[in-house]
């Protein structure tokens, strides 16, 4: 039987207010920021650990991410945040923040409608009048 | 087994690291290698140091006041009782126990109140100067003077430290503490002091803020950076010691040039740290050199390994470990490397490896082995006892096979010691860590540790 991809939309996860779609986007963008940040500093040095204070920081965002984020679109089942016991590096946050980056886009398309040539966010089941900024959400967006 | 190279505060179980208090630790059974430098106490900002510094240099001021009285006698005893503090643990001997000057040179050092009539008349501004004028006076000799005459001041020092710290105070009694008021060594007097535990001798602490590896005023810097550069004349062979030393003690006014220059650039004097970590260019050049090493012992490769990893270490590792030792040990017929470290708890890791391991010391064994054997772990292993509790790790070359990483973890399992490995990629994180100071490099020893437990059963 062949796989069928269903939306988060059609899971029935969707947004229930503005609130939530501008803390979604705020989040998105801070995410995409610590990537770069992290990205500049694993070009210099990889392997160098991440400090505590910055460590907690990213696991906020990831904590924060995992509670809008549905099980589908989790990048990891088993990686819920970064353990300050374990040190990891530079690039490990690359890494865990891209597949961040990636399905966090990916939910937030999910939850939009195209409509008379431009998406719409859906609020609570319904579109909403709400343009979507898919410059975001798409995978190549504009930095 | 007794703790290696046992300090007052390990001995007595209480969490200190060097780096957070005041004192220099004193050694039980050794001298810690610096000395007083009355500079310092001259030059300190504090009030306190400097009533110090001008109540010591009046004490032994007096010893010339006593030669002018024709009473050489009484200072020459005077002299060769302040000549030795064992109490203080300073110096540069094996042991605690040092010896007191003889008559003559207690003699030579007094005639330079009649020598010299600026002397006689004025006395010192810094006493240290008599390595100028004599021979054979060290560096720790000047420090035992100092000590002797400011005893009184360091046995309520030593009692305000222990008591804030909560080292143990007894009774004893403790000879020669010079009297300011009266000039002269009272014979015994009974106070309360911390004590060697083995032959009951009182301990005195010393803050560190007075220490140095040489003195700032010294014969050597004399002869170096002044003798030579500034009055012996061009393509003038260099004289004996001795012979510069008599020509100070007929040349006051060049001497004190000297000390005027010294005491002009007092902001260079500083107290020396009791341990200097390499610095971070350092340490990556040794693991550059660690890394290129062959395993085994091809051109000493594994002496040179246990080198460059003991000196890396102790530096990666501080503040938060104390360097302890370095010590060989032969099991089985093997020659084994280990460092030891106090752990003096200063972070909730060390605190939770005191605590479920006993670990009062912590002892890394060194293998530049290609593959570390079922032997290698039992080494260690026989090792983990006593002061060393059942935390050891071994530091070598690559990962642990993982039939040797299981053997661990079953130890773990049997008798609850715990063996962590680090190898040469740990190490390198340890040296990016210290370099970028991002985060504690002992954190690493944590993780391996944490690695260890999530692969241990239940």
């Amino acid at each position: 039987m062949p796989r069928i991809n269903i939306s988060s939309y059609e899971r029935g996860m969707t947004m229930k207010s503005q609130n939530e779609i501008d803390e979604f986007m705020k989040l998105l963008i801070q995410i995409e920021k610590a990537l770069q940040d992290f990205s500049d500093l694993s070009k210099k040095k990889p392997n160098d650990g991440v400090n505590k204070f910055k460590l907690k920081l990213v696991n906020t965002l990831l904590m924060k991410a995992n509670s809008i984020i549905d099980q589908q679109n989790k990048p990891f089942e088993d990686f819920e945040k970064f353990d300050e016991d374990d040190v990891p590096s530079n690039s490990d946050a690359v890494l865990i923040l891209t597949q961040y980056v990636a399905c966090l886009r990916k939910f937030g398309r999910d939850q939009t409608q195209y409509h008379d040539y431009k998406h719409f966010w859906i609020i609570k089941g319904k579109r909403s009048n709400i343009v979507a900024d898919m410059n975001l959400l798409r995978e190549t967006s504009k930095k | 087994m007794a703790l290696v190279r046992p300090r007052l505060t390990d001995f007595h179980g209480i969490l200190l690291a060097q780096e957070d208090i005041d004192f220099a630790i004193p050694y039980l059974d050794e001298d810690i290698p610096f000395c007083v430098d009355p500079f310092l106490l001259w030059k300190s900002p504090s009030q306190q140091d400097n009533a110090l510094h001008a109540s010591l240099i009046n004490s032994f001021n007096h010893l010339g006041y006593l030669v002018n009285k024709k009473k050489d006698d009484q200072a020459v005893d005077i002299l060769i009782i302040a000549s030795e503090c064992n109490e203080v643990g300073l110096g540069f001997s094996s042991t605690r126990k040092g010896k007191e000057i003889g008559t003559k040179a207690a003699k030579a050092i007094l005639s330079l109140f009649k020598i010299i009539p600026e002397i006689s008349n004025n006395g010192f501004i810094h006493f240290e100067e008599i390595q100028l004028y004599v021979d054979q006076i060290s560096k720790d000799r000047i420090s035992d003077i100092a000590c002797s005459f400011l005893k009184s001041f360091l046995i309520d020092y030593t009692i305000d430290q222990c008591e804030k710290y909560g080292i143990p105070l007894e009774e004893t009694i403790i000879s020669n503490i010079y009297d300011s008021r009266r000039h002269r060594f009272l014979s015994q007097e009974k106070v309360k002091l911390p004590l060697t535990p083995k032959y009951k001798y009182p301990i005195l602490v010393v803050p560190k803020r007075w220490l140095r590896r040489s003195l700032w005023i010294n014969s050597e810097d004399y002869i170096k950076d002044y003798y030579l550069r500034e009055i012996l004349e061009q393509n003038e062979k260099c004289p004996e010691k001795g012979e510069i030393l008599n020509f100070n003690r007929y040349n006051y006014g060049v001497v004190q040039n000297y000390i005027k220059q010294r005491e002009n650039s007092q902001t260079d004097c500083l107290n020396d740290p009791l341990f200097v970590p390499i610095p971070v260019f350092s340490a990556l050049r040794k693991y550059n050199a660690i890394k290129k090493l062959p395993t085994g012992k091809t051109n000493n490769a594994d002496r040179k390994y246990e080198d460059l990893i003991c000196q890396v270490m102790a530096s990666l590792l501080y503040p938060h470990l104390d360097f302890a030792a370095e010590q060989s040990r032969t099991d089985s017929g093997v020659l084994i490397r280990d460092l030891i470290f106090y752990n003096n708890r200063s972070i909730d890791f060390m605190y939770d490896i005191y605590q479920d391991y006993g670990t009062r010391q912590l002892v890394m064994e060194l293998k530049n082995v290609r593959e570390i054997e079922r032997d290698h772990i039992n080494q260690l292993n026989r090792y983990l006892s006593n002061e060393f509790g059942k935390f050891g790790v071994l530091v070598t070359r690559k990962p642990l096979p993982k039939a040797m990483f299981k053997n661990t973890v079953d130890l773990w399992s049997g008798q609850r010691k715990c063996i962590i490995a680090l190898h040469d990629e740990d190490v390198e994180l340890m040296v990016t860590l210290f370099e970028s100071k991002q985060r504690n490099p002992i954190d690493v020893i944590k993780k391996k540790y944490v690695e260890f437990t999530r692969a241990c059963p239940g």
